[in-house]
C-alpha cells in the first residue's frame, strides 16, 4: 500500500480521535475515503491498530510506568 | 436462418462489433491495460449463453454483458470508485466506534507484533503513543509532559499509527 494513503489515513483517524472535527472536516474525509477503496483499506488498517493500542494496556509495562513516576521518561523520549 | 454453431455465433460478434466492445471497456475502466481481459471474459461468457439464437440484436447484448463484467470486475478491482448506498452507514461506524470484532481474534500475537512495531519507532514518536493509546492521556496532557507543542504530539500520534500499521498489515505472517 502507498505510503501516502497510509499517512493520510493516519491523520483522519487522529483527527477524529483526539478532536471534534466539523461537518465541513467529516465531508472532506468522506470525500477522501470515496476516492478510492485503497483509502477505506488504509483506514480501516489504521483504524485496527488504534485500537490495537488501546488494548496493550492489558500488558503490564512496569519498568515504563516506574519511569514515569521516577522522571526518567527520558529514557523513552 | 441458417443453424449456427455457438463458435461461429461468437466469432462473428467477435469480428463485427469487437472494436465497440473494446471502446466501450476502455472509456469505463479506469486501467484500460485491463480491456482485454474483460474483452475475453465477455466473450467467454457469450459462449457459455444457451440459446444464442434467440439474441436479436448482438451488439446490445454484447455491451450489456461487457456492462456486468465491468461491474463485477468494479467490486474486486481497487482501483476503481467506491459509490455504495451504504457509504455513509460505514462512514459513521467509521468514525464513531472502535468496535472491531477481528481485533478480538489471535490479541496476544498482534500485541507482540505491535510491540515490535513500536520498538522500531523513534523514542519520543512511541512514547507519545503509549501515552495517549495505552495510557490514556490527553494531547494537553502529553504535550505538557513531552514539553511539545499539542500539534507536534498530533503529528507524532499519525506517524506511530501509519508506521506501526504498515509493519504490521504488511507483514503476512502478522496480518491483523
Amino acid at each position: 500500500m502507498n505510503v501516502h494513503i497510509r499517512e493520510a489515513a493516519a491523520q483522519w483517524l487522529v483527527e477524529f480521535r483526539t478532536e471534534k472535527p466539523s461537518v465541513a472536516v467529516r465531508r472532506q474525509f468522506a470525500a477522501w475515503l470515496r476516492t478510492s477503496p485503497e483509502h477505506i483499506k488504509a483506514y480501516l488498517n489504521v483504524r485496527a491498530l488504534w485500537v490495537l493500542g488501546h488494548a496493550e494496556q492489558r500488558l503490564p509495562r512496569q519498568q515504563f510506568h516506574h519511569a514515569l513516576v521516577t522522571g526518567e521518561l527520558h529514557t523513552y523520549v | 436462418l441458417l443453424p449456427k454453431t455457438k463458435k461461429t455465433f461468437v466469432a462473428d460478434i467477435a469480428a463485427k462489433h469487437g472494436q465497440r466492445l473494446r471502446r466501450f471497456l476502455a472509456v469505463r475502466l479506469r486501467n484500460t491495460a485491463d480491456t482485454a481481459d474483460l474483452a475475453q471474459e465477455v466473450f467467454l461468457r457469450l459462449l457459455r449463453v444457451e440459446r444464442f439464437e434467440q439474441i436479436r440484436s448482438p451488439e446490445a447484448y454484447l455491451l450489456t454483458v461487457a456492462s456486468h463484467v465491468i461491474h463485477q470486475h468494479s467490486l474486486t478491482n481497487v482501483s476503481m470508485p467506491v459509490t455504495s448506498d451504504d457509504f455513509d452507514a460505514l462512514l459513521d461506524e467509521l468514525v464513531a466506534t472502535d468496535s472491531d470484532p477481528v481485533a478480538q481474534v489471535h490479541l496476544e500475537r498482534r500485541l507482540e507484533a505491535l510491540d515490535r512495531a513500536l520498538a522500531r519507532l523513534p523514542p519520543r514518536t512511541r512514547a507519545v503513543f503509549v501515552l495517549q493509546r495505552r495510557d490514556g492521556c490527553t494531547l494537553d496532557e502529553i504535550s505538557a509532559q513531552l514539553g511539545i507543542s499539542r500539534g507536534a504530539v498530533k503529528k507524532h500520534l499519525a506517524k506511530a499509527v501509519a508506521q506501526c500499521s504498515r509493519q504490521i498489515h504488511e507483514t503476512p505472517q502478522e496480518s491483523l
